[in-house]
């Protein structure tokens, strides 16, 4: 919980204000140390219901020392964090629809990640629907440097592909703006702070 | 009148007064205690009793007799609500400290709240058998504690409700648990261990043998009959020491219950011993326990039609009855290939146009094919069929590196060979050859 607490409610109460997770925020979380095993061989990681209640599994695998455990882990919290923004208040759903409407798959987990990338999805997960597109978009360039970032469009060589990933980060950069006044960018890097500090105490 | 009146209803009430506080309020209680007070000295009670033992505890645990053996697990309560455990659930029998609590739910429960080695047996991602996917090992960390009984603690485990029993542990104990590792690598076997499992079992005067169907991960087996007609099985759920396998489910020969196989390391096998000369044994064998004349077709100079039955490794590779040694000796072979270039097909022809039978590896990447020349000699007591060497149609230089896959083709006991009943991606007969003197198995298409 101190994860979650120095690297996303700080990350959010510096950049959003002091009351801005008070306000919207799970109201409970729940900590499962084991795996939540789907039966298509799958793992869910995180759940967020109703904008009420977040739970994070796997909780036992977390190494707070290790950069790659630290930043799975958060990547969960961010992307659930992002339903319950979504859920509060809902992000232009037509515009996002617009932008590659092909490429959703309800068998995403047979897709590898470059194939994915190279149809404008930062992640296969984000193609099993807009919702989850927008939340892995967000939480992905969340918990990414600005070069790790820079680096995974760089790796896109499709020119379409790469601009569809822009524009959806566009549409994440408006949305924090327009509907909490949050500088998204200015979060993110908030959020590389804080996780430095948790791995490097 | 008015005053008559009331006085009546004044004599009523007062005698509703008397009667009313006629009823005594006092029960007798069955308890010295209130609820509260008892709920809080029996946590008390759990926890002293857990702490009492300066060496721990020792547990056994059978998270289900019916499917699943059994996890010696060692505990040790510390102060402060911490716990030292190891267990034997796998190699790593090494001691970790988490945390502990005595809960109230619907009794007073013994939790491991964070994790350790018993969380092994409940870990959704990882299940013994296909049965139990997403329930792993059946294993519970929260335990309502139910008394205890000539020094050891009894509880009932959350989710089946069986019976767990702790034992005061010893240092012997806490230094004899790595020696269950080398007991459970006996039975486990590796990819050069005998394919096939027998139980033996000795009732006095005859023996009888059994297919035995062990899970290593689930320390289950089932031993089946093979006699023709016979519909008998025996179940055995073994838990391990240094020096054996013990059995929950004890077998009953001759109303004798026989649970404690003893390794035999000169022969590689458990044994449980009784008295007058009744005993069973757990031991590997070469030879499946039914064994087929499926071979008969194959043999030379019978007037046999021609057979052609091929390992096609794009596809048999990974087959379910291929064996680990027989990935191990092409894992081999291709090493010393080129990289473009690794065995395609081991087919075998048997009884072609020109009477001659033999063994044909096929390769990838352009390597022109290698064919060795072999008669058939029937070994009509084991059923078995020996490919006798009549030559190879390259220099031996040039098939050195097939030397050792060659030599289980050819070996001197000879194969079984089977006429199985599944398919594996397309509809041809599905051939499997098994050396009788390895754990060398090979899967083939008939073409």
């Amino acid at each position: 919980m101190e994860v979650v607490k120095k690297i996303w409610i700080d990350s959010y109460t510096t950049i959003g204000g002091v009351n801005f997770v008070k306000k919207v925020a799970p109201r409970e979380f729940v900590l499962v140390g084991g795996v939540n095993l789907n039966t298509n061989g799958t793992v869910t990681l995180g759940l967020a219901e109703a904008g009420q209640r977040v739970s994070l599994f796997q909780i036992d695998n977390l190494n707070k020392k290790s950069r790659a455990s630290v930043t799975q882990f958060i990547h969960t919290i961010q992307h659930e964090y992002v339903h319950i923004l979504n859920q509060t208040r809902p992000f232009d759903e037509q515009a996002w629809a617009k932008l590659t409407p092909s490429g959703y798959t309800s068998t995403w987990y047979n897709e590898p990640i470059a194939t994915s990338r190279s149809l404008g999805f930062v992640t296969s997960y984000a193609r099993l629907n807009i919702y989850e597109d927008f939340a892995e978009t967000a939480a992905t360039i969340l918990t990414s440097s600005k070069a790790e970032y820079d680096a995974i469009l760089a790796g896109v060589t499709d020119a379409t592909a790469k601009a569809n990933i822009k524009a959806k980060e566009a549409i994440v950069v408006k949305y924090y703006k327009d509907a909490y006044n949050v500088d998204f960018y200015a979060l993110r890097d908030e959020a590389q702070k804080n996780t430095d500090a948790v791995i490097n105490n | 009148m008015k005053a008559k009146y009331i006085y009546k209803c004044l004599m009523i009430s007062f005698a509703a007064l008397l009667l009313g506080s006629c009823s005594s309020p006092e029960v007798d209680s069955n308890f010295d205690q209130n609820a509260t007070e008892r709920l809080s000295s029996r946590q008390k009670e759990l926890n002293d009793v857990l702490l009492s033992s300066a060496d721990g505890w020792k547990a056994v645990y059978y998270t289900d007799s019916t499917q699943l053996g059994g996890w010696t697990h060692l505990f040790k309560f510390l102060p402060a609500g911490k716990v030292d455990m190891a267990s034997d659930f796998d190699s790593d029998t090494g001691i970790y400290q988490s945390q502990y609590d005595i809960q109230v739910g619907s009794t007073v429960s013994l939790v491991f709240t964070t994790e350790n080695r018993i969380h092994l047996l409940s870990n959704a991602a990882d299940y013994p058998t296909a049965g139990l996917l997403a329930k792993g090992y059946l294993g519970d960390f929260q335990f309502y504690y139910y008394g205890q009984k000539n020094g050891d603690i009894i509880f009932r485990t959350n989710r089946n409700g069986h019976f767990l029993r702790f034992v005061k542990a010893t240092p012997k104990d806490w230094a004899d648990l790595p020696k269950n590792t080398p007991m459970i690598n006996n039975i486990t076997g590796d990819m050069f261990s005998p394919l096939f499992r027998l139980l033996e079992i000795n009732d006095g005067t005859t023996t009888k043998s059994y297919d035995f169907d062990y899970n290593t991960d689930a320390r289950f087996g089932t031993g089946y009959s093979i006699e023709p007609g016979v519909n008998v099985s025996y179940d055995l759920a073994f838990s391990f020491n240094p020096t054996g396998a013990f059995s929950k489910l004890p077998l009953d020969v001759k109303g004798q219950k026989l649970s404690n196989f003893v390794y035999n390391g000169t022969n590689n096998t458990f044994v449980a011993t009784g008295t007058n000369g009744v005993s069973a044994t757990v031991k590997y064998t070469n030879a499946p326990p039914i064994v087929t004349d499926d071979y008969k077709i194959l043999l030379n100079g019978k007037g046999n039609p021609q057979m052609v039955v091929a390992y096609i490794a794009a596809n048999l590779y990974t087959a379910p009855s291929t064996s680990d040694y027989f990935r191990f000796l092409i894992n081999k072979v291709n090493a010393t290939l080129p990289a473009a270039q690794s065995i395609a097909r081991v087919q075998l022809v048997f009884n072609n146009a020109s009477n001659q039978t033999f063994i044909q590896y096929q390769f990838n990447g352009g390597k022109a094919a290698i064919s060795h020349l072999v008669t058939t000699v029937e070994d009509a007591a084991n059923k078995t069929i020996i490919l006798k060497d009549a030559g190879w149609t390259v220099a031996p230089a040039a098939y050195a590196f097939l030397k050792d896959i060659d030599n289980e083709l050819t070996n001197p006991k000879g194969l079984y060979i089977k006429k199985e009943s599944f398919r594996i991606t397309f509809s041809n007969v599905i051939w499997t050859l098994t050396s009788a003197s390895s754990s060398f198995r090979m899967t083939s298409y008939q073409l």
